[in-house]
């Protein structure tokens, strides 16, 4: 590491603590809440055997695949559409 | 273990009902959670340290196996054990299940284990493994199956005894569990009862089944915990309750949940007929 | 021991794609079972995947998530940690592999997912830092927020993710501009995630590896000619993403 990037470092890194001492995250006010509660609890389904999937829904196994994406893919602003970068 | 279960009424709580619960608080005897909802941290750790300030605490796992031919899972325990060093919890339990095999495949279920000797030895190491690790007994819950280990040389009853003889443990009696067994499977009821040693029964879990026909004709009752409890459930609660005493009862609900209210009123039914004994013995 | 076979056997046969009659179990028993374990699995993954499913339709998601399963067994008796594989089988799966993002969409929400139910920790106090001597700063390495995760995706993460979120649904997608992102759990326990400028993956990816100060700015300015240490610096110090400082080993 060279002198200079080791200058570089100390001069930002005192900016930075100086700055979050003082500051909160810039967009605490309205940061978009993006995940929420939805995502608990989802080993109730492996509870007391055979519950929940077992009977609220009875799986067929498909062996020929003829399923077409008609999801956001397909129109997603008109231009995310399945392509490789 | 120091602290126990109060002798009354409590409910299964699932996460439709989290917020509700600690925003109403509701008079309950007690609440049980499924462990493995809590294992690590963030907000359903915190809710659950909430709820434990409120309520007494069941901790209830599903994915232990300890019925397994194979040791528990050590990963699993140790995540159990963080979770009962973070939230004070009265009861732990478990399920007479396995899920998992030497190789750490698993089926994320309740799975069946033969009921011999040499099998009781293996299991009645694993629930002392486990309570090793976690430092307190354990309850272990009886178990609805559809099938049955063709070499069976005692039944589930005598298999619980057994284990409570070894490790100490305590028995989680599910009283819709044993009537969809009898009904499925034939099992007979009042030698299950005999068997057990009525000073290990910690815990009672009452539930409903859903019926489903096969192309075949032949019909199963899917333990769901799905629905209300049977009137032919009820009836076998009061029965055990009369022969074993009064124990903490919970109202367990899965899926389809319904509002918070239906569980209450499913746990006001038990808590009368918990009264009526009480009061009799009284 | 003869019960340790009829264990195993039985787990093969709940767990085995295509199964044969076998004299052992019952079969209307073992469609519950069968049935139970596959619908599970593949109800984790809609949970888990909520935009893959989206951007693919629930009948081709649900397709999709029975090849997961067929494919994968699962490994744990905790539910939540089932699907990690995912990215990497839909990056390999003929039917999905032409689609460039969905692989980077995928291990974007495994992070969320993960994220959310990570061990807790407590953010770095701003003062431990700065009682340190600044000859030593470049020599820290740091003990990270386990639910932070770097993604450095050479797709529009971001945009994506808000496309279906329900207050920017439908927001536009410009497929051509790189989204790496910081995920981050914020005071409440709710999961954040914020684009990252030119540099910054290299350099939180860096730190979150364990690496000292130094090599992470070393590794964001390697990255590129822009980068802006102070600001990724502030970055990471105002979303909690150190939570300890290592002791040298």
């Amino acid at each position: 590491m060279s002198a200079t990037s080791k200058t570089l470092l100390v001069s930002a890194l005192s900016a930075a603590i100086a700055m979050a001492a003082v500051s909160a995250p810039a967009a605490a006010a309205d940061k978009e809440k993006c995940y929420g509660i939805a995502m608990a609890g989802k080993n109730d389904c492996a509870a007391n055997g055979h519950s929940c999937a077992g009977q609220s829904k009875v799986d067929k196994d498909g062996t020929e695949w003829k399923f077409v994406a008609k999801g956001s893919c397909t129109k997603m602003n008109g231009t995310l559409e399945p392509m490789k970068k | 273990m120091t602290a126990t279960l109060p002798l009354s009424a409590g409910i299964g709580l699932r996460h439709p009902h989290y917020r509700q619960v600690l925003a109403q608080q509701p008079p309950l005897g007690w609440i049980e959670l499924h462990s493995e909802n809590f294992f690590d941290g963030g907000q359903p750790l915190a809710m659950l340290q909430q709820l434990a300030a409120r309520y007494p605490l069941s901790l209830h796992g599903v994915g232990l196996g300890l019925g397994a031919a194979a040791r528990p899972d050590a990963t699993h325990l140790a995540a159990l054990r963080r979770l009962l060093d973070a939230v004070p919890a009265v009861a732990v339990s478990e399920h007479l299940s396995f899920n998992h095999d030497a190789s750490q495949r698993f089926a994320n279920d309740l799975l069946p284990l033969p009921y011999t000797r040499a099998m009781l030895e293996v299991v009645a190491a694993n629930v002392a493994e486990a309570q090793d690790v976690l430092g307190r007994p354990l309850l272990i819950e009886n178990l609805s199956s559809y099938l049955a280990y063709p070499g069976n040389d005692m039944h589930e009853g005598e298999f619980l005894a057994g284990l409570v003889a070894r490790t100490g443990c305590g028995i989680l009696l599910d009283v819709n569990n044993l009537y969809v067994n009898q009904q499925n499977l034939g099992t007979d009821v009042d030698a299950f009862l005999a068997a057990l040693p009525a000073d290990a029964i910690g815990e009672i879990h009452l539930a409903g089944y859903t019926e489903r026909s096969f192309d075949d004709g032949s019909r199963l009752l899917v333990d769901t915990h799905s629905r209300p409890v049977y009137p032919a459930v009820w009836q076998l609660y009061r029965q055990i309750i009369a022969c074993f005493g009064v124990r903490p009862t919970l109202i367990e609900w899965d899926i389809d949940i319904p509002p918070l209210d239906t569980l209450l009123a499913e746990a006001a039914t038990a808590q009368a007929i918990l009264d009526q004994h009480t009061g009799a013995a009284a | 021991m003869n019960e340790t076979a009829w264990q195993h056997a039985l787990l093969d046969a709940i767990t085995t794609p295509q199964w044969q009659p076998d004299p052992r179990f019952d079969a209307a028993a073992l469609a519950v079972y069968r049935n139970n374990y596959r619908v599970g699995l593949m109800e984790m993954l809609a949970l888990v995947y909520p935009i893959c499913r989206q951007l693919l339709g629930d009948e081709f998601f649900e397709a999709l998530s029975r090849e997961y399963v067929k494919a994968t067994p699962s490994a744990s008796g905790n539910l939540h940690r089932y699907g990690e594989g995912f990215a990497g089988f839909v990056a390999a799966f003929e039917h999905t592999a032409h689609i460039g993002y969905l692989p980077d969409v995928a291990q974007l929400e495994w992070a969320l997912h993960r994220g959310y139910y990570a061990a807790d920790a407590t953010p770095l106090a701003i003062d431990t830092l700065a009682a340190i001597p600044q000859q030593h700063w470049g020599a820290l390495c740091f003990h990270c927020q386990p639910a932070c995760h770097v993604l450095d995706s050479q797709w529009p993460l971001a945009s994506i993710h808000a496309h279906h979120q329900p207050a920017t649904a439908g927001c536009a997608v410009n497929l051509h501009e790189a989204q790496p992102l910081l995920l981050w759990r914020d005071s409440d326990d709710l999961m954040q995630l914020l684009p990252l400028a030119p540099g910054q993956a290299a350099f939180c990816q860096a730190l979150l590896g364990g690496t000292t100060l130094d090599e992470a700015s070393a590794a964001g300015l390697a990255a590129s000619p822009e980068f802006d240490l102070q600001a990724a610096l502030l970055l990471v110090l105002q979303h909690g993403v150190l939570s300890a400082i290592k002791e040298p080993s």
